[in-house]
């Protein structure tokens, strides 16, 4: 019994702790005079061409398809140059390495603001500012740090006798590496690529500063965008395009959800 | 493979492509921004000159600034104290693997997969138009709290919203340190008689020292850089009172458009972030071996 009233005290905290987002997509279906008449109560009518104009406004097909091509680009470049380094650091102990390592860890703490400006020239002198595909880059040169540590982690428990045998029967070098240690990298793979699609999903400040033509943004700028354009009013609209902005990055979270929640763990405690 | 003969060249062969992007994108760049911290260049002319330290000074003149990292400083504190005791309540609570949990966990970590310029406009709806709404409605005092344009309030109105998106976050962390202790320890403790908070403060807390490192570590990291929250929560509003450094630089960057100065106030603002979490990793490490 006691257990029973415990249990469903959590569940009223989990109701109240989640119900903002119930009130945004509740609201996000109401006009804008019923959202400042009426804020409570639920829509008269349910207002789903709030959804029709933001999709047209903030060209969503092809902002959702930038956005996809930049993630997916970036977490692939994640994903091979930080396995390769991470397992060569973890196999090699010269002082060389530790200054790596260290210079790795050194790009976690550094606020973005202190590359920011040089990033905008860097950007324009490869003639790449404005484009989406500049992000990608940048991503991978920027924020592999965490992805070198799990992949670092992880190969100081696979056993040396496998790269040697591997190299009796003439198989070296990176020809070694994708034939025999990548497969093995598997889980760590999957946990690096869910939690870089979070966060390149959702990040904000690159995009910002690089992405200057208002038609070729990502989902996540895309928001900022609309919301500047809008502010304090046509609220209607501004809380449909947040649903719609973040029900794909939901729908991902409940289909990855073990994955992520186990990733975070890792992530964690390794690092 | 890196113990035979070629094994210098390999080295080289699987460090390249990741040296290669981060020096291009991140070390170069940071390099960079340290000259220019040394410069007075607008970001637009080709042309600058070398103005020594003076935007260095210039940065302890400047009120704004300061005012920045005073409220950064009060946010950061107040934030890492919250989220973690919230955290760890969370993660005592729901430590167990059971289905009930299993669920519970996944609904507190929710809004970590949400956009944090998304989270700012939902909390400032919430906060702004439908408090003035409830307070029309109900005329509770409650509702009367003016919580983003009161200069008093706006802090805690941050550390709550920041509070609401990251609490899950450590507390998976702290859930994946209690399971990692050795069951029979506990067993013995309760075995001895202690339970409730003394099979917690003598136990459990104690062994989950590197879980508290790590989530206070990542505390400090994310408060003291809080930025895409403000630009659509408050703004740095009302007036620059809830404006944070990283904010202030930002603004000095691209919106004054003065990149030398706006170099500077990053620099140090880098070198405040390190001394902070030196010393945080410091202490806690000599902690956990105390105790171990």
């Amino acid at each position: 019994m006691n257990k029973r009233i415990s249990a469903g005290m959590w569940w009223i905290v989990a109701l109240v702790f989640i119900s903002p987002l119930a009130i945004i997509v509740i609201n996000s279906l109401k006009t804008f005079q019923e959202i400042l008449l009426k804020p409570v109560e639920l829509p008269e009518v349910l207002q789903w061409q709030n959804y029709v104009e933001v999709y047209k406004i903030t060209n969503f097909p092809r902002v959702f398809l930038n956005t996809i091509i930049i993630i997916v680009s970036s977490v692939f470049g994640v994903v091979i140059t930080s396995s390769l380094i991470g397992y060569a650091l973890s196999r090699t102990k010269t002082k060389v390495s530790g200054i790596i390592f260290t210079l790795v860890l050194l790009s976690m703490m550094i606020p973005f603001q202190t590359i920011m400006i040089p990033i905008v020239r860097v950007t324009q002198l490869f003639g790449m500012r404005g484009s989406v595909f500049s992000l990608i880059p940048i991503y991978i040169g920027m924020s592999g740090a965490m992805a070198v540590l799990l992949y670092h982690g992880f190969s100081n428990g696979i056993p040396k006798t496998l790269e040697e045998s591997s190299r009796m029967e003439g198989c070296c070098g990176l020809n070694m590496f994708f034939r025999v240690i990548f497969p093995l990298f598997k889980p760590v793979t999957a946990t690096v690529a869910v939690l870089y699609v979070l966060q390149f999903w959702n990040d904000i400040t690159l995009p910002m500063m690089l992405l200057t033509n208002k038609e070729n943004t990502t989902i996540a700028l895309s928001q900022l965008i609309f919301y500047r354009e809008l502010v304090s009013s046509r609220w209607n609209l501004l809380l449909a395009a947040a649903v719609m902005a973040s029900t794909p990055v939901i729908i991902f979270y409940i289909l990855m959800q073990k994955k992520i929640i186990a990733g975070v763990m890792q992530g964690a405690l390794k690092g | 493979m890196f113990n035979s003969d070629n094994s210098k060249i390999n080295f080289v062969l699987f460090s390249a492509p990741f040296l290669l992007m981060y020096s291009l994108f991140f070390l170069i760049p940071m390099i960079m921004g340290v000259w220019y911290s040394f410069t007075d260049w607008n970001g637009m002319s080709g042309n600058y000159q070398i103005v020594g330290l003076s935007n260095y000074i210039r940065c302890f003149q400047d009120a704004r600034f300061l005012q920045s990292f005073s409220f950064t400083f009060k946010y950061t504190g107040l934030y890492t104290v919250t989220a973690n005791i919230l955290a760890l309540i969370l993660a005592v609570c729901t430590s167990r693997n059971t289905r009930n949990n299993t669920a519970l966990r996944a609904v507190f970590f929710t809004p970590n997969v949400l956009n944090l310029a998304t989270v700012g406009f939902i909390w400032q709806f919430i906060l702004g138009t439908l408090n003035t709404g409830l307070y029309k409605m109900t005329g509770w005092p409650v509702f009367e709290i003016s919580w983003l344009n009161n200069k008093d309030i706006v802090l805690y109105t941050v550390t709550i919203v920041r509070v609401w998106v990251s609490v899950g976050y450590l507390m998976v962390i702290y859930i994946a340190g209690i399971q990692g202790i050795d069951s029979a320890v506990r067993e013995a403790a309760i075995v001895d008689g202690a339970d409730g908070f003394k099979l917690f403060s003598n136990i459990t807390f104690p062994l989950i020292m590197p879980a508290v490192t790590s989530c206070i570590f990542i505390s400090l990291v994310t408060s003291l850089k809080i930025f895409p929250l403000l630009l659509t929560l408050t703004n740095g509003g009302p007036g620059h009172y809830s404006e944070s450094v990283s904010l202030n630089a930002y603004r000095e960057a691209f919106e004054n458009y003065r990149f030398g100065y706006a170099s500077a106030k990053a620099m140090l603002f880098t070198a405040v972030i390190l001394v902070i979490t030196g010393i945080q990793l410091v202490v806690s490490k000599r902690r956990e071996s105390d105790i171990a």
